[in-house]
């Protein structure tokens, strides 16, 4: 699959699992290497382009019995970018699903 | 390859490649590996499923220390963008002008539209529409509407034309003064392209051609009612 076609919707995906729930770095980099074939490393860099991008924030929990761990979460812009891209993914998707299963798309 | 030297050559890759903040980022990858083995996965295992350390930095966004241009440019700098900021200024004051001007024809053709139809039923003091039989102009008033419909509608788009180019010009100005440090706005290059909604192109076209087969058949039918080509002199419109 084309690299820069996965990159994009890589930043969409750790979106959407943040959206759900505030998440270690490495959970969200384990639950989608899991899905797809991306190298563990890639979701790393896209979390921190995310932060500078004011996205997503992070912040230090206190585990009982170890080092404090950092956790991601989406900011107030975060969310709201994601769900208008989101809808504008799942429009997109709808569509190429339609072309590629040769079925008539309504105009 | 093992967890240190992993780590290790993650790191060179990241410092050649100027990034910001590299033990934060070593540290990350530090845990990967401690809950990975934690799972049970060797060093070796770990390795091979994060990728080349090279590549990893590759992906990382250099950091560009601050430029701290000296004293003498900035103010250069500041000077000129203050001057393309005038011109720039009275660019936007004219464009939002033309704004309010399309909106003034489409507020008159409304109002002239209505006028025309209500013309002989109302002895109202402001509407002074030249006397014509009826068919005329009810045939004038629908070319009235047809126009004010486009123009309404040419009214929205110029005027989102003239914001975007404003907000864009304001970036620019942002940018320049501050040695681009802007952050840059979320993009999916492959969502991002602005659809031209062809439907409306479509009606547009169709509502002026429309209006101008109006005011042709007002024309051809005040002419044969009048008798003459010229029906404003035989009605005296201008006397």
């Amino acid at each position: 699959m084309n690299n820069q076609y996965k990159k994009g919707v890589l930043e969409l995906c750790v979106l959407s699992l943040l959206f759900q729930r505030d998440c270690y770095g490495y959970d969200v980099s384990e639950l989608l290497s899991r899905h797809i074939e991306i190298a563990d490393g890639t979701v790393y860099p896209i979390l921190r382009k995310l932060k500078s991008d004011g996205m997503v924030t992070t912040y230090l929990s206190e585990e009982s019995g170890g080092p404090p761990r950092k956790y991601y979460s989406l900011t107030e812009q975060g969310r709201d970018d994601f769900l208008t891209q989101r809808e504008e993914w799942l429009a997109f998707a709808g569509t190429v699903e339609k072309i590629l299963k040769g079925e008539h798309i309504n105009d | 390859m093992t967890r240190s030297l992993y780590l290790d050559e993650l790191g060179k890759h990241l410092a050649a490649n100027n990034v910001d903040d590299i033990e934060e980022i070593i540290a990350e990858y530090d845990e990967h590996f401690e809950r990975k083995q934690a799972d049970g996965f060797s060093e070796e295992e770990i390795s091979e499923g994060l990728g080349l350390p090279s590549e990893i930095a590759a992906q990382f966004e250099s950091g560009e220390k601050a430029r701290q241009r000296p004293a003498a440019v900035r103010t250069l700098l500041a000077v000129g963008v203050g001057f393309v900021d005038i011109l720039a200024a009275s660019s936007a004051i004219a464009l939002y002008a033309c704004v309010v001007a399309v909106a003034a024809v489409a507020f008159a053709c409304f109002v002239a539209g209505a006028a025309l139809i209500v013309q002989p039923f109302a002895n109202v003091w402001f509407i002074s529409i030249p006397s014509m039989p009826y068919g005329g102009g009810l045939l004038l008033a629908a070319a009235m509407f047809v126009l004010g419909a486009v123009s309404v509608v040419s009214t929205v788009y110029s005027f989102r034309f003239t914001r975007n180019l404003c907000s864009t010009y304001v970036r620019w100005h942002k940018i320049v003064l501050d040695g681009g440090r802007l952050p840059p706005r979320p993009v999916f290059p492959l969502f991002d392209r602005p659809r031209t909604n062809r439907r409306l192109r479509a009606l547009m076209v169709a509502g002026i051609a429309v209006f101008i087969v109006l005011m042709a058949a007002a024309y051809v039918y005040l002419s044969i009612r009048a008798g003459s080509i010229e029906f404003w002199h035989v009605w005296n419109w201008f006397a």
